[in-house]
């Protein structure tokens, strides 16, 4: 028994990593079989269109955000237009975005935690449901939360992956912002002021541009 | 960000872009509900009835731990009862914050956002010193997770449960589908429309069906923006905003018509959708139609009806 948890604990890391490719492989397994001609097929139809040089948001139905569909018009143009690979790649976003959570969780505590971390997000929901854009953001805030955790941050990094998640699914946005914003206050209310003019570039490369176009899109309406 | 602005601005299609935004109102009409509703039932859902609803959801239970105890400690932050790492503190306000993206309350959505709030929780119950209470709490949050993988591995998805796991003996023509297996009757679907679109010489494959695969089968072009059909009254409003963008001066349907005299067009048509609003499509003698059921299950046939020109020979 002793041996076994020496063991354990000696290739934790590695188990984490196991752990994350089996379900990798049991989420590709289930949605090979699953048919959702409507919602699969709709993220296929918009990538196909983007490749065939048709504008987003006017001949195509772009619902969530502009970067899901440049990404899967990617992976269509790299594996010859198979639909597989869209699904292949949406389970590695979701796969990548769990390991970089329980990364995460390693900065702030342990390993074991991390591994813990890992098991229960999985066995609580497994298989990514739909090649959906949630998963891509999901996949972006996952990195830049895990930067965001090291010691040393690159604030302009972050800023440009939650940037990527806001434009991977619009809806992210508002969560985003606000938060940021709160964060903000809380480091002016708390005294943090050297950190506050730290973290305004982080605000700013996030957001500035985002306000800057809701700002638009609002009066627009009035105008 | 910056690339994203410059790129709608210098392909014009940044008011595209902003009428896009009027979308989830759109929604909300078509939900028939409010904002402020809408926060009010998930406060209520994951403050009660998701533990009451845990042997048939089970998933619910870590996302109401998560959002109660990280509400707890932001509250605690605010009246400074405790001192809270600078990161945690954001972990906390976006994983608290992303419930506005699940609103609509569904697994896959509460799973890639509230989830984040689980680097917090996890945090904190590394921190408490009482051993005993520490591995308490861990058990809490492990033996609801592992009574949801064995009563629900496939993550409790209602269509995941619909999956017959049994390949057909039939073989798809389209290489675009390598790897997937589908059921037989859209086999047999996608393969009368690929050797349709071998034989029929025209510009346009019209998809008037929910599903929007049938739409990317032969590389035709569309005349409307959406690649799949909802005509319901309810969502009128949507496909007008959307469809009046690509073709402003004309409804859609007075141009499939026009396409229709000409032979130029391939219409997949479910149900009523043969009609939007007033206008209707009109078919003439020069088309010829093939009905096949999109089911196959007894005594709920889905009549998919294919209408091809009589030039096409099949």
């Amino acid at each position: 028994m002793n041996f076994f948890r020496l063991w354990f604990y000696k290739n934790i890391s590695s188990i984490n990593y196991l752990v994350i490719f089996l379900f990798f492989i049991y989420a590709i397994f289930i949605t090979r079989f699953h048919y959702d001609g409507h919602h699969i097929g709709l993220i296929y139809s918009n990538s196909l269109d983007l490749i065939n040089n048709k504008l987003p948001y006017k001949d195509i139905f772009i619902q969530y955000g502009l970067l899901t569909t440049i990404i899967n018009s990617l992976i269509l143009l790299i594996f010859n237009d198979k639909i597989f690979f869209i699904i292949l790649f949406n389970s590695i976003f979701y796969s990548l975005g769990i390991l970089f959570i329980s990364k995460t969780i390693k900065q702030f505590t342990d390993v074991k935690l991390a591994i813990f971390s890992t098991i229960i997000i999985l066995f609580n929901h497994p298989i990514p449901w739909l090649p959906w854009s949630n998963y891509i953001a999901f996949f972006f805030i996952s990195i830049g939360l895990f930067l965001l955790s090291k010691n040393k941050k690159n604030y302009f990094i972050i800023g440009f992956l939650f940037g990527a998640s806001i434009l991977s699914r619009q809806d992210f946005f508002f969560p985003i912002f606000v938060s940021i914003i709160i964060f903000c206050l809380f480091l002016l209310f708390q005294n943090y002021k050297f950190e506050l003019k730290k973290n305004y570039t982080f605000f700013s490369r996030t957001s500035i541009s985002v306000v800057y176009i809701y700002y638009i899109s609002f009066f627009s309406k009035f105008i | 960000m910056s690339i994203f602005i410059i790129y709608l601005f210098s392909v014009n299609l940044f008011e595209y872009w902003i009428e896009y935004l009027s979308l989830p109102s759109i929604y909300l009409e078509i939900y028939k509900t409010s904002i402020s509703k809408l926060i009010l039932e998930y406060i209520i859902f994951f403050t009660s009835e998701s533990f009451f609803s845990f042997i048939v959801i089970p998933q619910y239970f870590l996302i109401s731990i998560i959002l109660i105890f990280n509400t707890i400690i932001l509250f605690l932050f605010v009246c400074k009862k405790i001192k809270i790492n600078k990161e945690i503190l954001f972990i906390l306000l976006i994983g608290n914050f992303l419930s506005a993206v699940s609103l609509k309350i569904e697994l896959f959505r509460l799973y890639t956002s509230v989830i984040f709030g689980l680097i917090g929780l996890l945090y904190f119950i590394n921190r408490i010193n009482n051993n005993d209470l520490r591995k308490k709490l861990l058990l809490l949050l492990l033996l609801p997770s592992f009574f949801s993988f064995c009563f629900y591995p496939m993550g409790n998805n209602n269509s995941f449960k619909k999956i017959n796991f049994t390949s057909s003996n039939l073989t798809i023509d389209s290489d675009n589908f390598d790897y997937l297996v589908l059921p037989e009757q859209k086999i047999k679907i996608v393969n009368i429309i690929n050797n349709l679109s071998k034989k029929c010489d025209v510009n346009y494959l019209e998809n008037l069906t929910w599903d929007t695969i049938y739409s990317t089968i032969g590389n035709y072009d569309r005349i409307r923006a959406f690649p799949y059909a909802q005509f319901k009254e309810l969502y009128y409003k949507q496909n007008d905003l959307i469809e009046n963008m690509k073709n402003p001066n004309l409804s859609f349907i007075n141009l499939i018509n026009n396409e229709i005299k000409d032979s130029n067009i391939i219409l997949l048509i479910t149900g009523n959708n043969n009609h939007y609003k007033k206008d209707k499509i009109n078919l003439g003698s020069n088309y010829n139609m093939i009905e096949i059921d999109e089911n196959n299950t007894k005594g709920k046939p889905q009549i998919l009806r294919i209408y091809f020109p009589n030039k096409c020979n099949i």
